[in-house]
């Protein structure tokens, strides 16, 4: 049997009341306390202090009604579940968000290149009307506008002016991101824009009608829209004149432009 | 995390209030500095849940933010005079006296009395770590294992700190019981021939 010496036992008392020792050592030191009464009397203080210490839970006073609900609130307003599952799984979520946010871009990017309409094409016309002023070249040289635009576009479709319409000019600009051409003509006080480009103007959103020759018609703005497709270049018509008017213009012009290519 | 260990979780969280509270207030020793103690020890507690593992870690983990928060309490209330026992001093100085015998108390409900309200005041006196290692076991219920959880160290360092704590309580009371007339003493050398007759 393990023997203890008093001050083994009162270093051991505190963990002989937590219940803190071993089978043998816990028989030692209560077969020492039963023989020895110094130590059995620091055992009894040491049982009258700790009873004092656990009535110190019981004699607290009971906090506000309240605050068992102001510590619950956070729980009333748990996360809604895909939120939980996002925190839950963060490398998730980062992968989930930037998915969103390339979904987002590519939509945004694929609206400017193929959601543009012709009223982008009939206020440009609108304003050049207005003021020719702002032509690159001013001249009533067809010949000399094909050579221009050439160089400024990187392309030209054979320059042919309409019946009766004269060349006030040209101008190179970017619509949509594209490299577009405009040749300005009048006649008596009209103006017909022409845009040539390498994309297919016949794409674009607003055409309400095509006819048998693939020529597309709109109108916007009170103002009439033609577009066709000639090889490796499209056109654009706007003008103020009529439908039918426009539609005559654009079958001369483009019978004109593939008998030049023809040639 | 899974609905059903979340739902464990959040119920073992709050299982902790009274022990929190109750220690909040041994802590602080008041009733409304108890209650902002608490407050913000859920309102941390509900911000990091998702640092739990399982519902075993969850009494520890909130004794841990509940003393986080106490400590940057105190931190900010720097006007507060810093309390320093000596608990090894005090004890080494004087001798250690003859503990009163518990038969000789007068009135029994004059020493729980008395006692209940001398042991806030002693606790009080103790250095920050011994005192929270001893609330920490005899209000907020944790074991040695849980109390090394919470205040970071060896179970053996807990165990050395209560035993510090516990054994200067005792000394403190044993004097205050003596010098309040509250305990008659008797002496050991009578005690001994009651024993051998």
């Amino acid at each position: 049997m393990l023997k203890l010496s008093c001050q083994e036992v009162q270093s051991l008392l505190d963990a002989f009341h937590d219940n803190g020792l071993d089978g043998m050592n816990s028989l030692a030191v209560q077969e020492h306390l039963d023989e020895c009464p110094d130590c059995r009397r620091q055992w009894r203080w040491l049982c009258e202090v700790e009873a004092s210490l656990a009535r110190l839970y019981e004699s607290v006073p009971s906090p506000n009604q309240d605050l068992r609900c102001r510590v619950q609130q956070p729980t009333a307003r748990q996360p809604v579940p895909v939120l939980a599952f996002l925190r839950a799984h963060g490398q998730l979520a980062g992968v989930v968000s930037l998915a969103l946010v390339l979904a987002v871009a590519g939509i945004i990017l694929l609206r400017e290149r193929t959601g543009a309409d012709i009223m982008v094409f009939v206020r440009d016309s609108a304003k050049m009307s207005q003021d020719a002023a702002s032509l690159d070249l001013r001249t009533s040289d067809t010949q000399q506008a094909e050579q221009w635009l050439k160089q400024r576009i990187g392309f030209a479709t054979a320059v042919r002016s309409p019946s009766g319409f004269k060349l006030v000019g040209a101008r190179s600009c970017r619509i949509n991101d594209e490299s577009v051409g405009l040749l300005l003509f009048e006649r008596d006080g009209q103006r017909l824009a022409w845009y040539v480009s390498r994309s297919p103007l016949t794409a674009l959103r607003g055409f309400d009608d095509t006819t048998a020759g693939g020529i597309k018609l709109g109108t916007c703005e009170g103002r009439q829209v033609a577009a066709w497709d000639a090889g490796d270049v499209s056109c654009l018509l706007v003008t103020d004149l009529t439908k039918d008017a426009l539609l005559a213009l654009a079958n001369e012009v483009a019978h004109s432009a593939s008998q030049s290519l023809k040639e | 995390m899974p609905g059903k260990e979340n739902d464990a979780l959040t119920e073992g969280i709050l299982a902790c209030f009274e022990a929190l509270y109750r220690t909040a207030f041994r802590l602080t020793g008041n009733k409304a500095h108890a209650e902002d103690l608490v407050q913000e020890t859920y309102l941390r507690a509900w911000r990091s849940g998702a640092q739990l593992h399982g519902p075993l870690d969850v009494r520890p983990w909130m004794f841990r933010i509940l003393r986080t928060v106490f400590i940057d309490q105190l931190r900010k209330e720097s006007s507060r005079p810093e309390l320093v026992t000596d608990i090894e001093n005090l004890l080494a100085a004087s001798e250690e006296p003859s503990p009163p015998e518990v038969s000789d108390v007068k009135a029994r409900r004059n020493l729980d009395e008395v006692f209940d309200q001398e042991i806030v005041t002693a606790i009080t006196e103790l250095p920050d770590a011994e005192r929270l290692a001893l609330l920490f076991q005899a209000v907020g219920g944790l074991s040695y294992r849980e109390i090394s959880e919470v205040l970071e160290c060896p179970i053996g360092t807990v165990m050395s700190r209560l035993h510090r704590a516990k054994r200067w309580l005792r000394h403190r009371l044993a004097n205050y019981a003596k010098h309040c007339g509250i305990i008659c003493t008797t002496s050991l050398q009578e005690e001994r021939k009651d024993a051998e007759a």
